[in-house]
Parts: structure tokens; sequence; C-alpha cells
């Protein structure tokens, strides 16, 4: 049982600390470059809102059922939005590539 | 024919012990040895702040999406094995989900990697095509641009 506890309370505490040691290092990049480095295109920040709706979904879907033995499944709906999302952005992408070369 | 019953040992009480000390110790260095790759991230040793970039400097979308349903999905299977102890069955709509993020991702590059410009870094000038024979340029660096009133 102590040793459940301690793998719990250890490893969580460090997968914190990861996560906040890399949005830190993340942080200080985005801050050091200059304008324009997220100077995206529509079809980026399009893709960005689809997948912090999915994985926000997801992610609070993942809290609800935690505990009750099994993991959640992403819903049809969810999976087919971010589906579309990709491939809108991978389209556009192609496309401008195309424009440009031509 | 005579029956055989099939007996398991059961383990001895001084056994629990040790392996509860053998669990104690092997925890404590596995978090000694995460604190340490932790310590080196924060004092910048290990650098990852580059993560998010594709080839020509900018911030990458495709690397970003990749990277949250990476740890989304791996945070949810750790909380699962702290839970239950053992590995859970993943259902094929996670796997889907990863499919097409590393998929867009791998695409993505693609289509990037099919032209020169988009491996170029900012403020470069992408060569002109060379022809057959012919000795290539090096890339010219932008002169500097005014600032915008």
């Amino acid at each position: 049982m102590f040793v459940a506890w301690l793998l719990r309370v250890e490893f969580g505490v460090l997968l914190l600390l990861f996560v906040a040691s890399l949005a830190r290092q993340l942080w200080q990049r985005f801050a050091a470059q200059k304008r324009g480095y997220l100077a995206g295109s529509v079809e980026g920040w399009l893709l960005l809102v689809v997948v912090v709706v999915t994985a926000g979904r997801y992610g609070i879907e993942l809290a609800r059922v935690a505990g009750q033995g099994a993991m959640p499944g992403v819903s049809t709906s969810l999976l087919m939005m971010f589906g579309v999302g990709c491939a809108i952005y991978l389209g556009a992408k192609a496309v401008r590539v195309i424009r440009t070369q031509s | 024919m005579p029956k055989t019953i099939l007996t398991i040992p059961t383990m001895p009480e001084w056994m629990n012990g040790i392996l509860l000390w053998l669990g104690i110790g092997f925890l404590l260095i596995m978090g000694a040895l995460c604190l340490l790759l932790l310590v080196k991230m924060w004092k910048n040793e290990i650098n990852l702040s580059t993560l998010l970039e594709g080839e020509n400097g900018n911030a990458s979308i495709a690397r970003f999406q990749l990277l949250v349903f990476s740890l989304v999905v791996a945070v949810g299977i750790f909380l699962y094995i702290l839970e239950y102890k053992n590995l859970p069955d993943i259902p094929p709509s996670v796997l889907t989900l990863l499919g097409i993020s590393a998929s867009t991702y791998a695409t993505g590059k693609g289509i990037q990697f099919s032209r020169p410009e988009g491996l170029m870094q900012k403020g470069t000038i992408p060569p002109p095509v060379v022809p057959p024979g012919a000795e290539p340029q090096p890339p010219v660096i932008a002169p500097p641009q005014p600032p915008e009133n």
C-alpha cells in the first residue's frame, strides 16, 4: 500500500514538474523570438482551435471517468471534427505550395 | 486413477518485507534519476525549446498538435497504470486520433519539403534554379527592411 502511494505521489509530481519545465523552455524561446514567430496562416489558426477543443474535451473526459476501470474513447463527432480540420489544413497548405511553384 | 491435488506454495512472510523495501528502493532510484533530468532541463543543459519549431524557424502547428495529443494520451495511460497497476486496453478511437495526428504531421512535413522556400530560414532569398552542369550559388541574406511607420 505504501509503495503504491509513493508511486502515485512521486511520479505524479515528477510529471507535473516535467510539463512545467517544458512549458518554461518553450516560453523562454517564444519570448526571445522576434515578431512574426507565431504569425501563421488562417488554416494554421483554424487547426490550432480544433486541436485545443479536441484535446480539451478529451482531457475533461479522461478526468471524468478516472477510476472507472477503462480508458475513455474519443467521440465520433470529435474525431470527425479533428479529421476535417487536419484535411483543411493540409489541403490549404498544398494549394499554397502549388500556387507558389506555378 | 488417483486425483492429484496441486498445492501452490505460499510466500514466506519475511519475503514480503524484502519485496516492500525493494519496491521502495526502486522507486527512490527512479525518482532520483527523473529529478536529475528535470534539474538539467531547468538549467537548460537539456534544451527542448526548439521542439515546436519548423525548419524555417517559425512555430509549427503540426508539431504542436502531435505534442499535445501525445501528452494527453500519455497522461491518460499513466493515470490508468497508477490506478490499476496494469496496462489499459486503448480504445480504437484513441488510436485513430493519434494516427490522424501523426499523419497530419508527416504529410505537412512532406509538403514543406517539396519546395526550397519551405526550408529557408527567415530573411533569406532562395537561390535561383541552377541549370545542369553549372555550380550552385549559396543563399543570399536579404538586406534589413526600414521600419514601418
